[in-house]
């Protein structure tokens, strides 16, 4: 019998419809979860860290904090995500006469958060790699101009985009276990949880994909 | 009668003495006619030169003798100009006359003897011949020191020697530098009166502003004639070895903004001090703000100080630092350095904001591939389940 994250990946139906039949345990996906919040910290903290040098001596000390406190906050709204995620999948899937337990969604719903782990450790890969070649400029943090042609440097960078990207595809992977999770979590037909998955997540590429600048 | 015969005795020799006065030929008074002394100026002729000749004479008679004319006679190159004598009274008892005469050198180097002619009138005349000397040697100008190079609007000192080889004196002595684009202070020296072998220096503030040929032209007087020599100093630009020496090190470029930052170090490796030192950036490079430009204060030789610029530029490799300093008189100095923004790219240049790297396209490729046949195979498997 192969390892259970491989069935997640590789064979989600199969391993949907054998968790059908137990009780709903939200430890492991909790664990998956969580592990995804703290790769977000760390690539967050890595990045407000990294142009600490180029900031006013008196600014240094407040963006250390709100480094700390943003990785705190991914991490703490990571479950709080999930939970939501689930939320809307439920209340989706009640328009296609879905029953189950909440517990069963939540339960779908973070074992697909294992590509988005693949994603988050890409993501911090990329991200690394983008601040290890980058000079930061010496700008004025005050002026508005230069701080969003800061941005606009950091968010047209090839590695951060590749990274987006790469977010992008991962969760088309998640959105493919959250469809088979939710097939046995509510009890729909393949095509009503394809549905009830694809539409807000496909609303949720859409956004990303404009925030690329691509539409 | 003692008395008596002595002044008999006395009384025949004024007579007698009366008598041998009065026995003396015109020729022998003719003959008591001398030459006193003759006068050249100038004293040595050049050729081409115009000189007055005086021959004095004196009657050391003790008759006065009649003279009909005085007449200087050309004799070989030298040209008599005029004869104003050509009649004549007489000369006094013991008096002195001058005869003065113009006369040209036509001739090159020499001494020569002009003839002076008095005519006593039936008594014979008087020859003398006066020794006038012709040198062509002319007063030399020599180069006492000039500058190692010369460089386009920077003053230097030239200081010239006059010299005076001649036999003879020679007058109002002046040097005039001249020349095309060459401004000098002062714009002429006088030297005045220059005697046989001696010299004189003039010192000169010589700013070029191309090359060009520097004349120095000495004007002189020989007795009345205006005369001129010059000399030229060849003035070409070529590096000042001591002058100050600017150079770049330490140069980096960082994107910034949508521009470039570069900072550096510029050293003076000269041996002068470099005064208003400005950096900035040449064409194509546009210089931006907040560092169009960066004033470094005066480099001392082997001094050191740091600049930074903000630019901009667009599909170069590398664009001029231009480095402007004055020296010490505020000559001004422009030195260009290329810097490189090759590899240095701006966002929507390259690799920092342009489109993506192959590696992480093929990486997105790869993903894209695997996920779509996961995706393919859970949901064949779904169906064959």
């Amino acid at each position: 019998m192969s390892h259970w994250i491989f069935d997640v990946l590789l064979n989600p139906d199969a391993f949907f419809r054998e968790r059908a039949e137990k009780a709903p345990a939200l430890m492991v996906p909790f664990i998956l979860v969580l592990i995804t919040g703290i790769i977000g910290a760390v690539t967050i903290y890595l990045s407000m860290t990294a142009m600490l040098p180029v900031l006013p001596a008196d600014m240094q000390g407040l963006v250390s904090i709100i480094g700390i406190a943003t990785a705190v906050v991914t991490v703490i709204s990571a479950p709080i995500i999930w939970a939501l995620q689930a939320l809307v999948f439920y209340a989706l899937s009640s328009f296609y006469n879905g029953s189950g337990d909440l517990k069963k969604s939540l339960e779908a719903v973070g074992y697909g958060y294992v590509p988005l782990i693949v994603s988050a450790l890409i993501a911090l890969a990329l991200t690394y790699s983008f601040l290890s070649s980058f000079s930061f400029p010496s700008i004025d943090f005050t002026d508005p101009a230069a701080t969003a042609a800061f941005q606009e440097m950091i968010q047209t960078s090839p590695l951060i985009q590749a990274g987006q990207i790469l977010g992008v595809i991962f969760l088309v992977w998640a959105a493919n276990i959250w469809i088979f999770g939710m097939k046995y979590a509510r009890g729909l037909t393949t095509r009503d949880a394809a549905v009830v998955v694809g539409v807000p997540v496909v609303l949720y590429i859409v956004s990303q994909i404009i925030m690329l600048g691509v539409l | 009668m003692r008395e008596v015969v002595f002044t008999g005795a006395f009384l025949l020799l004024l007579l007698l003495l009366c008598g041998a006065a009065d026995a003396a030929t015109p020729e022998e008074d003719a003959a008591q006619v001398m030459v006193t002394g003759a006068v050249i100026d100038p004293a040595v002729l050049m050729p081409g030169d115009v000189a007055t000749v005086t021959v004095t004479v004196k009657n050391t008679a003790q008759v006065s003798v009649p003279v009909r004319s005085a007449k200087m006679y050309t004799e070989g190159n030298i040209l008599v100009l005029d004869n104003p004598y050509q009649t004549f009274g007489a000369i006094g008892a013991g008096n002195e006359v001058s005869f003065t005469f113009t006369v040209q050198a036509d001739a090159g180097s020499g001494t020569y003897y002009p003839r002076l002619v008095l005519d006593f009138t039936n008594a014979g005349s008087l020859r003398y011949a006066v020794p006038v000397r012709i040198e062509v040697v002319e007063p030399r100008i020599s180069v006492a020191d000039v500058p190692d190079a010369f460089t386009a609007g920077k003053k230097e000192i030239v200081r010239v020697t006059v010299s005076n080889p001649r036999s003879g004196e020679v007058n109002g002595v002046s040097v005039v530098p001249s020349g095309e684009g060459i401004v000098s202070v002062p714009t002429s020296t006088f030297i005045g009166a220059l005697a046989p072998d001696g010299s004189a220096e003039a010192t000169f503030n010589i700013t070029p502003d191309r090359e060009t040929t520097l004349t120095m032209t000495v004007t002189y007087r020989n007795g009345r004639n205006q005369r001129t020599t010059e000399a030229s100093i060849p003035i070409t630009f070529s590096e000042d070895k001591k002058g100050a020496r600017i150079v770049v090190s330490g140069v980096e470029v960082t994107p910034e903004n949508g521009s470039y930052r570069v900072s550096g170090d510029v050293t003076n490796a000269g041996l002068e001090v470099a005064k208003a030192v400005v950096v900035t950036v040449g064409s194509p490079g546009v210089p931006v703000d907040p560092d169009r430009v960066y004033p470094v204060a005066s480099l001392d030789p082997d001094d050191l100080s740091n600049f930074e610029l903000t630019f901009r530029a667009e599909n170069v490799t590398e664009v001029p630092l231009v480095i402007e300093y004055r020296d010490t008189d505020g000559n001004l100095y422009t030195t260009r350095t290329n810097i490189s923004v090759e590899g240095t790219v701006l966002p929507g240049q390259g690799e920092e904001g342009g489109p993506v790297p192959l590696t992480i396209a093929l990486l997105i490729v790869a993903v894209v591939a695997v996920v779509g046949v996961v995706v393919f195979f859970s949901w064949k498997k779904a169906k064959g389940g």
